[in-house]
C-alpha cells in the first residue's frame, strides 16, 4: 500500500513546461493513473496546484527533493 | 518510471517529472528537448493493410488537442522518438495490428496500447463506424489505468 508522499511522487511523472516556459500538471492525463481514483486524490490535487504556484514562483525548486524537502513545503 | 521509491536517496523533482531539455538557467531552454523535431504533421489519415469489401480499410486520424494539451508535446516530452514523422511510421504499423485484432471495439471507451519497444502508451477510441481513430494521450512507461483494454506489441 503506497502512502500519501508516494503517491505524490507518482502524480510528478505528469508536471511538464509549455511552451511559454510554465509549470502545469497534466489534468487531462491523470485520468489514466492508479491515483486518480484513489480516495486521496482531492487532498493530493490540492498539493499538486500548491507546488505548481511555487515552482512557477521559483523554477530552482525543481531541483530539490520532492520527499525530503518539497512535501515539507506544501 | 520509478518503481522503487525506497532505493533512491534522492529524487529531484526535475528527475521525475518528464522535463527534457529544462535549464533553469537558460529561460529560451525551457522545456524543450533539442533534438526533437516539432516541425512535422501528425498524421491525417491512415490506409491499413487490412482490406474490406477488396478495399483497404482507411481510417481518419483524430488527436485530443486543445490549449492545454498537445498530443505533439506529448511525444515530445515522454517519449525517446526523435521527431513526429518517427511517430505516424509507429503509428501506422500499431494501428495495421489493431484492425487485426478481433476486438469488438466500442466508440466510447477508450483503449490503450502498449508499445515494449519504444516504452510508451497510446491511449485511444477507435470508431469502425465512423471510420475514425481518436489518439487520446501519449504516456511514458508502460502504467496505464481506466481503458477497456491494455494491448501490448
Amino acid at each position: 500500500m503506497k502512502n500519501m508522499i508516494d503517491k505524490f511522487v507518482d502524480m510528478c511523472e505528469l508536471i511538464s513546461v509549455n511552451s511559454n516556459g510554465q509549470f502545469f500538471f497534466d489534468s487531462v492525463d491523470v485520468e489514466f493513473t492508479e491515483v486518480y481514483n484513489d480516495t486521496d486524490y482531492p487532498v493530493l490535487k490540492e498539493k499538486m496546484d500548491k507546488l505548481i504556484g511555487l515552482i512557477n514562483e521559483d523554477n530552482s525548486l525543481i531541483e530539490k527533493d520532492v520527499q525530503d524537502e518539497l512535501w515539507l513545503m506544501l | 518510471m520509478i518503481k522503487n521509491w525506497d532505493a533512491f536517496l534522492e529524487a529531484r523533482l526535475s528527475d521525475i517529472a518528464n522535463l527534457k531539455g529544462f535549464d533553469s538557467k537558460t529561460k529560451s531552454d525551457w522545456g524543450f528537448d533539442k533534438d526533437f523535431d516539432l516541425s512535422g504533421n501528425l498524421v491525417k489519415i491512415i490506409s491499413t493493410n487490412k482490406r474490406i469489401g477488396g478495399r483497404k480499410l482507411q481510417l481518419r486520424i483524430t488527436y485530443f488537442d486543445d490549449t492545454h494539451h498537445s498530443i505533439a508535446e506529448r511525444i515530445r516530452d515522454r517519449t525517446n522518438l526523435k521527431s513526429v514523422d518517427e511517430f505516424n511510421k509507429i503509428l501506422k504499423d500499431a494501428l495495421n495490428r489493431l484492425v487485426e485484432e478481433k476486438e469488438e471495439f466500442l466508440f466510447d471507451k477508450k483503449y490503450a496500447v502498449y508499445l515494449k519497444e519504444y516504452r510508451f502508451v497510446i491511449v485511444f477510441t477507435l470508431d469502425y463506424d465512423l471510420k475514425e481513430l481518436n489518439i487520446y494521450t501519449i504516456l511514458p512507461g508502460s502504467n496505464v489505468n481506466n481503458v477497456r483494454k491494455i494491448f501490448v506489441y
